[in-house]
């Protein structure tokens, strides 16, 4: 990989593990990702894969019941499991700012859009200077003509589409690095979701912040993203440019994941699926987690998981028996 | 041979009641929908949120009365029917929701959730009722060990098994499926994909497909309509409508969705603007008229009709007005 | 875990009861049968409680008391349940104007001071520890309406009703197999709750003399027929009393505790 000269945000070894009822559960294992500046990076996974926990855990908002076991989280150098709360608070919201799938939930109904903007500048900065014409101008960047008549709203009376967009100006507020959205789109209507996608590549462009794009929909992260990961269980199994990784996937189980998809399926031919089914994370399988449902995997597979290693350059894989090259 | 399914100019409106700081006024959530299903067909209907599609499929299966209109199953009109009549034309008609965890009461086992339509219809005597619940648990591709579980012990691709074979112990004519995969992951969804083609195979039912997902549709439908705010605004083979657009509506919605689902290179087509509040459609216009980006000035006051394009293929849209409005479907008299 | 410290004292009171005049070391006048030269004795090793203003063994007479006590609550409490749960799960699943008429008739009860009501009722059927219990019931079961109604009308928008109906299933097996056993909850927890409240009322209307009557042993009454003697014979209203707030704070925590036991785990299914 050509390693650049250093990431915004560097994760590696990442290990997280619930206590529940039924056991330890492993949430995250080995979890490696790399955001350059300026680079939007798309994550993709199904349930229990760790996707959400993964963001979640980068601004180390976790449940009582988490550990974090090990791993190295650096923001700009700076190691986020080392710093204290104090550090951390300021950190939140203006170098790492994240959005929801569901704006109405992040969204408080009894204040208007000016009040919530305002909170959150305050809130960091502190007294401002000039704060009408600053909220007015974020509310530009997200693509808002009148934002006088946004701000003086309530956020019932605005449609979803539009409420996700004020989310978004607040987390831009503060200026972020990183911009984390998880299924920022999932909970909107194909065009506004559409559109809502268009605007993040231009916050990207306008203001240079990173952008790690959660979703589940791979349609949404192929098209909008540099480079993407693929977790499966818990781990990262596949990584590099979006283009590349879509159209000449490593790993068994993006190949499976995209073959699944009815894009190119024949009408009244069958999908061909994935055999088995998500594992258990109190249970994992040993090794490499998909192994059990990996039409390839030999006895070393269910031995040491396998590294997330290169095998070109920008593009990293954890199998011992990556696809070949196929078209 | 007869259509399996026919609604014909089927209208539901809801009146909201004026409180204090609502106005009062009329939804018309379904606004003069026809269109027929044929034995064996997958038919999709495509649209957002608020097109309607829920509440007519909620007509169609006679969860809501209609304010106007028709369905027929077999030329016989549903609506007519009641008490014992009206039970039995439900056998014909079975539905599959969205979310599967919701629609299985969860405290009821598999093997009673299953039993529910078989024993509310004598369809069977108690002892045979056991067996024909294997039977349809073998179908949908689980088995004796899910017997005695309680939904949230499966997960939701078995959840949605489970509705699917509660679907089909009455043997229905036609099944009607609001966005069955869309909570479900990829991998699960082509499973169910799977299953609900091979029991189409097997059973040579009928699917009223209702889906938001552009990718979905195209594999698995034979013909399609797309909603919007109540009205179908484009109607034809799947195919048609997906490669010889007419409607501007439907030309919008395939551009937005992300270019890789449907095809591997970007589809034409700007986005509008952003909205900031959208002006609300013309009285007497078009629907579409605020959004669209080929309106013209009589779209604002006349509301176009369906005008065939192409055989069995029609849009509402003046663009093609100089083809022949025709009444979809004809009507069955 | 307080919760647990409640299930204790409940289970105690229960065997108590059951087994009350075999635990009683005066059964006889635990009953009620009086013996004059005992009267007033402090508390003893022969009499752990002493004695009251008849000679009777008032340990005896609070251990016979659990048993009037303990049946005459539950005894309220599923009356009002067996009358107010359906009203309300019709009111709520038909809604329209059965569902007016069961709230109007509902509201009209609910308006009046409960305990105002059950002594009203009381001095028309006439005092007695069964019209006790029959006019509580009475008093109580609208709240039960109230609960289930709220429930029936949140339960049928659901969607496993709504594909009950396309089933062709009748309203009343989705009333019986669909809406009850997920509307219990609420209902289990304000019944264990109202037990504590039940013994309350019921030791209320004995105390002023509607409720049960002499000789009978119940709590409320022996604190009302011992409060003149509370100076000089403290333990004759005493114990009884002690006797009801054991109860009522465990039937509380039990309340508490099955709360949080039984909604967390609802919400899961929910959330899932």
């Amino acid at each position: 990989m050509s390693r650049v000269q250093s990431y915004l945000l560097d994760v590696t070894d990442l290990k997280l593990t619930f206590q529940t009822v039924e056991g330890k559960l492993q949430a995250l294992d080995n979890v490696q990702l790399q955001i350059a500046r300026g680079e939007i990076v798309g994550l993709v996974g199904e349930t229990g894969s760790g996707k959400s926990v993964t963001s979640l855990t980068i601004l180390r908002v976790i449940p009582e019941n988490g550990r974090i076991e090990r791993g190295r989280i650096l923001l700009d150098g700076n190691d986020l499991l080392t710093v204290n709360e104090q550090e951390l608070r300021k950190i939140r919201g203006s170098k790492i700012a994240i959005v929801f799938q569901d704006p109405s939930a992040s969204l408080n109904p009894v204040y208007t859009i000016r009040e919530q903007m305002r909170d959150m500048v305050t809130s960091h900065e502190g007294e401002v200077a000039a704060l009408e014409e600053r909220l007015v101008s974020l509310l530009h960047d997200v693509g808002f003509v009148q934002p006088e008549r946004i701000l003086n709203s309530y956020p019932h009376e605005l449609s979803g589409g539009m409420q996700q967009r004020v989310a978004l100006a607040i987390a831009l507020s503060c200026s972020p690095q990183l911009l984390i959205a998880d299924e920022p789109t999932t909970a909107l209507d194909v065009v506004t979701q559409a559109q809502i996608l268009k605007l993040l590549k231009q916050i990207r462009d306008k203001t240079g912040a990173s952008i790690l794009l959660i979703s589940h929909n791979l349609g949404v992260v192929a098209s909008n993203c540099d480079r993407v990961a693929v977790m499966y269980a818990g781990t990262i199994v596949e990584v590099g440019p979006t283009s590349e990784v879509f159209r000449n996937p490593k790993h068994h189980y993006t190949k499976g994941l995209l073959n699944a998809l009815p894009r190119k399926a024949a009408k009244g031919s069958k999908l061909p699926i994935i055999a088995g089914s998500i594992p258990s994370l109190i249970n994992p399988p040993s090794g490499c987690k998909f192994h059990p449902r990996c039409p390839y995997a030999t006895e070393v597979c269910s031995g040491e998981p396998p590294k997330l290693e290169n095998i070109a350059p920008d593009r990293l894989v954890a199998c011992y028996h990556p696809a070949g090259d196929e078209r | 041979m007869k259509p399996l399914l026919e609604v014909v100019n089927l209208k539901k409106y809801f009146t909201i009641r004026s409180a204090f700081f609502r106005k009062g006024g009329v939804v018309k959530a379904v606004d003069d929908v026809s269109f027929s299903v044929e034995p064996k067909e997958t038919f999709g209907l495509a649209g957002e949120t608020g097109c309607g599609k829920t509440t007519l499929a909620k007509c169609i299966l006679r969860v809501f009365q209609p304010t106007a209109g028709n369905v027929r199953l077999d030329g016989k009109d549903v609506f007519s029917l009641r008490g014992r009549e009206l039970k039995g034309a439900r056998r014909r008609i079975q539905a599959i929701f969205q979310n599967p965890f919701m629609s299985l009461d969860p405290r009821m086992t598999v093997q009673s959730i299953i039993a529910e339509p078989l024993k509310t219809h004598r369809v069977l005597p108690n002892e045979k009722i056991r067996g024909r619940v294997l039977e349809l648990l073998r179908t949908v591709g689980l088995g004796e060990e899910h017997v005695l579980k309680y939904p949230h012990e499966l997960s939701g691709g078995q959840n949605q098994r489970v509705a699917i074979a509660r679907a089909l112990a009455l043997k229905p004519d036609l099944i009607v499926l609001d966005e069955p995969t869309s909570s479900l992951d990829v991998s699960v969804q082509a499973q169910i994909l799977n299953l609900l083609t091979d029991i189409q195979e097997q059973s040579g039912l009928g699917y009223l497909f209702i889906s938001h997902d552009l990718s979905v549709l195209r594999y698995l439908t034979d013909k399609l309509a797309i909603m919007y705010l109540g009205r179908i605004v484009e109607i034809g083979p799947s195919d048609a409508v997906f490669n010889n657009t007419a409607h501007p509506y439907t030309k919008l919605l395939l551009a937005s969705v992300p270019e890789f689902s449907l095809t591997e290179t970007a589809l034409s087509g700007e986005l509008p603007e952003l909205p900031e509040r959208f002006e609300a459609p013309p009285e007497n216009g078009c629907k579409f008229y605020p959004r669209c980006q080929f309106r013209m000035d009589k779209c604002k006051s006349n509301d176009p009709s369906l005008y065939q394009i192409a055989q069995e293929h029609y849009a509402a849209c003046f663009l093609h007005e100089n083809k022949p409005a025709t009444f979809y479907p004809k009507p069955t008299s | 875990m307080l919760t647990m410290a409640g299930v204790a004292i409940i289970l105690i009171f229960v065997f108590v009861a059951i087994f009350a005049p075999y635990l009683a070391p005066y059964p006889d006048e635990g009953a009620g049968v009086p013996n004059p030269p005992n009267k007033f004795l402090p508390p003893s090793v022969a009499h752990l409680f002493g004695t009251d203003y008849l000679g009777r063994d008032v340990l005896s007479r609070v251990i016979l008391g659990s048993q009037v006590s303990l049946s005459v609550a539950v005894a309220v409490i599923v009356l009002a349940v067996i009358i107010g749960t359906p009203l309300g799960a019709i009111a709520g699943y038909l809604g329209g104007k059965v569902d007016e008429v069961i709230m109007r008739i509902t509201d009209v009860f609910l308006s009046f001071p409960s305990l105002l009501l059950a002594i009203i009722l009381l001095a028309t059927l006439g005092p007695g520890l069964t019209n006790a219990m029959i006019s509580l019931s009475l008093t109580w079961w609208p709240w039960y309406t109230r609960i289930m109604r709220a429930q029936a009308v949140s339960l049928r928008e659901r969607t496993y009703v709504e594909a009950a109906k396309i089933v062709g299933v009748s309203n009343l097996w989705i009333l019986l197999r669909h809406i009850l056993p997920n509307a219990i909850t609420p209902i289990l927890i304000q019944a264990t709750m109202d037990m504590s409240s039940a013994i309350l009322a019921e030791a209320g209307l004995s105390f002023i003399g509607l409720g049960a009557q002499a000789p009978t042993p119940e709590w409320g009454l022996m604190i009302s027929t011992g409060r003149i003697y509370i100076l000089n014979y403290w333990w004759f209203p005493t114990f009884p009393g002690l006797a009801i707030f054991a109860i009522a704070t465990a039937f509380n925590l039990f309340g508490d505790g099955l709360r949080e036991i039984l909604d967390p785990k609802a919400r899961r299914f929910i959330e899932a």
